[in-house]
């Protein structure tokens, strides 16, 4: 079913695999993306219904300049984004929420809050759509 | 024109009036101009050669007396207009070659214009035949009387026998005693005093016809001060050379005599003052020859003064060595400048290590203010030098220290952040895995495998809670901690704390207890004051016995400070043991049974110091412990 995936950005292979449960479990379909730019190309051509990225991120783009590059595109830029955070940082919060996200959690993941989490933001973002 | 009018009219207002008074007194005047020509013919001179007044003016006297050319006669009249005042007594005189001789007293004297300009000369003849040749001076003759008297000079004359036979008005007034009581009187009756003196044996020399000048006598009339006097004794001939008798003249020099004393006192204690100062001073004339080098510039420049005076500047050895900057100086001063603390570096003569001076260079002018040469000061300044370059490169030293030590302590910073961060990524998915297998979110798990999935949850929590307390411990070392400073209530931010500490400490049978004791406003970052609070207060609650009381103090601190404490009754801390609270991973021993990074306290110092404050701690074994964060009331800045 179109725009019920959930992309999953993380280097972190035990992450992504943890997210890719917690996603599941909270009844949406993961893809999973190791790096910023691969998440960005496919969202633009396929956008899913929420992001999850982690602030660190390997490569040119990390999970911030994706965050903006995600508002900043027409394609992608309804698409709710959550950023993940090993630091606790508020100063990362506030730069995270200048670039854009819709939420942010700081690792290590409370699992039940993050399912709890995953599911307001798809309820919220897409409950006009399931209205319709 | 003019010139020769004010002359002819300074003589012509004088002359009238100086033959009127000669006259009446039977003197005979000449007067006469620079080339000798008779300006001034009196009648007593008319009748004592027969010529008369007319024939005489304009002619020149050697025209009139050819036969007093060549002579001593003429030498007088010269004498007179060079501004000689000549007197020649007992001369024989014969007005024509069929006369008898006659013997006349003669004064020459020049005559001067107002600027002192001798213009012409007077003589002045009295006629003594009267008197008789090599008689004793007739002092009572007017003219000679005045010149006397009114000279500044103590005038005393004696006989063969030292008897007085002229005493002056000036010899008066020196010695308070009348011409009139003395003339007739041996010296040594008139001033008994002088009995075995220097000076009785001056008037005994002139007698026998040795004259002797004294510069600087000094002597004391009794019951008068000393006073100095230059002195003339000479012996008194007749007209045939026999000696009659002897002059004193004195003159009073004591004022000159002060002066030059004092001059040489000045000199003295300027020679003092230049040889014990510690500063080189060398001065120099117009031509760059040394004329001063006291003692200090003796051993500044390693020359001595003899080798030094009247030197070039630029021969000698401090200027020698950058000779074409130091010639410049001297000009420089030469032309009136003046310079400060110039650098002068230079080799002693026989030294090999450089001295260093600084000289400062001035103008030397006399009194009208013109350049007349110059003065260096010249000061050590080797052991400033030499210790400025010890001290740059303990500075260089201390610098280098400083920055390896800042570096390492970034370095540790940066690594204890970095680890922790890579820790926390992998505790992470421990975390969350070990949740899922806990919550039987991945399949039922039995009561043993429930337990096992228990331990790794707990222990994995007590390492993330170590991590994030380097990672904070970090931050704050390295000062990349941002405060944000807001008004504070301090008893709703304790209030707030306590509800936080409220389940911990309700599982520990605590009572947390809090105690405002003045209502204080702080200006901090609340979330980490609340962090150092809530720090003590965990802590607190943690070592405290079951049933204990915790209390939060919050006071005042001086003036601009507020002291939160929090008590407990716990075990409380030996003293061996006090002064590692504060410090990283230091655990105490009490600690083992207690859950901690044994970061908490030294997060908690270096917050509280961040925000421009001081911890401090209190206990007793047995007696509980007291824990203190002092913090400012308003951020430093």
């Amino acid at each position: 079913m179109m725009g019920q995936y959930v992309d999953i950005v993380d280097d972190d292979a035990a992450h992504r695999k943890l997210m890719r449960i917690l996603v599941r479990e909270a009844g949406y379909a993961p893809r999973t993306h190791a790096t910023a730019e691969a998440a960005f190309e496919i969202a633009r051509l396929d956008p899913p219904s929420l992001i999850i990225a982690d602030i660190q991120l390997p490569g040119a783009m990390d999970g911030i300049a994706l965050t903006r590059a995600l508002k900043a595109a027409p394609e992608t830029a309804h698409v709710p984004v959550l950023v993940v955070s090993a630091f606790a940082a508020t100063a990362d919060e506030a730069r995270a929420r200048r670039a854009g996200c819709d939420a942010w959690l700081a690792k290590p993941l409370d699992t039940r809050e993050f399912v709890s989490l995953v599911r307001w933001l798809m309820t919220l973002w897409t409950s006009d759509v399931e209205a319709v | 024109m003019a010139m020769s009018t004010n002359r002819d009219g300074a003589l012509g207002e004088i002359q009238p009036l100086l033959r009127t008074v000669l006259e009446a007194r039977g003197e005979a005047l000449v007067a006469y101009d620079m080339e000798l020509r008779v300006t001034e013919w009196s009648s007593v001179t008319a009748r004592n050669n027969g010529i008369s007044r007319a024939d005489a003016l304009g002619r020149s006297v050697l025209d009139i007396f050819p036969y007093i050319r060549g002579t001593a006669i003429e030498e007088e009249y010269r004498r007179s207009l060079a501004g000689e005042t000549v007197d020649a007594r007992d001369r024989q005189w014969r007005a024509s070659e069929s006369d008898p001789p006659r013997y006349y007293d003669v004064t020459y004297a020049p005559v001067r214009d107002d600027d002192g300009t001798v213009i012409g000369g007077v003589v002045v003849t009295v006629d003594v035949t009267g008197r008789g040749a090599g008689g004793s001076p007739d002092t009572d003759r007017p003219l000679l009387r005045t010149i006397l008297d009114s000279a500044p000079h103590s005038l005393v004359a004696v006989d063969r026998d030292l008897r007085i036979v002229e005493w002056n008005s000036c010899s008066e007034r020196k010695t308070g005693m009348r011409r009139a009581t003395v003339i007739g009187r041996r010296v040594l009756d008139v001033m008994p005093d002088l009995a075995g003196t220097e000076i009785m044996r001056d008037y005994e020399r002139a007698i026998t016809g040795t004259p002797r000048e004294i510069r600087d006598r000094w002597y004391a009339v009794p019951g008068e001060e000393l006073r100095c006097y230059d002195v003339i004794f000479a012996p008194m001939h007749d007209g045939r050379g026999a000696v009659t008798g002897a002059i004193m003249l004195a003159q009073d020099v004591t004022d000159r005599a002060r002066a030059q004393a004092e001059l040489a006192a000045e000199r003295a204690l300027l020679r003092t003052v230049l040889d014990s100062a510690p500063l080189g001073v060398v001065a120099f004339d117009s031509e760059g020859r040394i004329t001063e080098w006291n003692r200090a510039a003796e051993t500044v420049c390693g020359v001595d003064r003899a080798d030094a005076i009247g030197q070039l500047v630029t021969d000698l050895e401090p200027a020698r060595n950058d000779l074409e900057l130091n010639k410049r100086r001297i000009e420089r001063a030469l032309a009136g400048e003046v310079m400060l603390a110039e650098a002068v570096a230079f080799t002693r003569p026989g030294e090999s290590e450089q001295t260093h001076a600084e000289a400062s260079v001035a103008p030397l002018r006399d009194a009208r203010g013109r350049v007349v040469g110059g003065v260096a000061v010249v000061v050590d300044v080797t052991e400033r030098v030499r210790a400025e370059a010890d001290r740059d490169r303990l500075i260089a030293d201390l610098d280098a220290a400083r920055d390896r030590a800042v570096r390492a302590s970034q370095a540790k910073s940066a690594m204890l952040a970095g680890l922790s961060h890579e820790l926390r990524t992998p505790l992470g998915a421990v975390l969350g895995f070990a949740q899922l297998l806990r919550d039987g979110r991945a399949g039922a798990l039995s009561d043993e495998q429930v337990e096992y999935v228990d331990d790794v949850l707990t222990g994995a929590g007590y390492l993330l809670r170590v991590v994030n307390d380097a990672l904070d411990l970090a931050r704050v070392e390295a000062g990349v901690v941002e405060m944000r400073p807001e008004r504070i209530d301090m008893r709703a931010l304790v209030a707030e704390a306590q509800a936080t500490v409220a389940p911990l400490a309700a599982a520990h049978h605590i009572t947390v207890a809090t105690r405002i004791l003045d209502e204080v406003q702080l200006t901090a970052d609340p979330g980490r004051v609340r962090q150092v609070l809530l720090n003590y207060l965990s802590n607190a609650v943690k070592y405290s016995h079951s049933g204990d009381e915790v209390v939060v103090e919050v006071a005042r601190e001086g003036d601009d400070g507020v002291r939160l404490t929090v008590r407990d009754n716990g075990p409380g801390i030996p003293a061996t043991e006090m002064g590692r609270l504060f410090v990283e991973f230091q655990r105490l021993s009490a600690d083992r049974d207690v859950p901690g990074s044994g970061l908490g306290l030294a997060i908690t110092k270096r917050l509280v110091e961040a925000m421009g404050g001081s911890v401090s701690a209190e206990s007793s074994p047995g007696g509980g412990s007291a824990f203190h964060a002092v913090l400012p009331l308003e951020p430093a800045r």
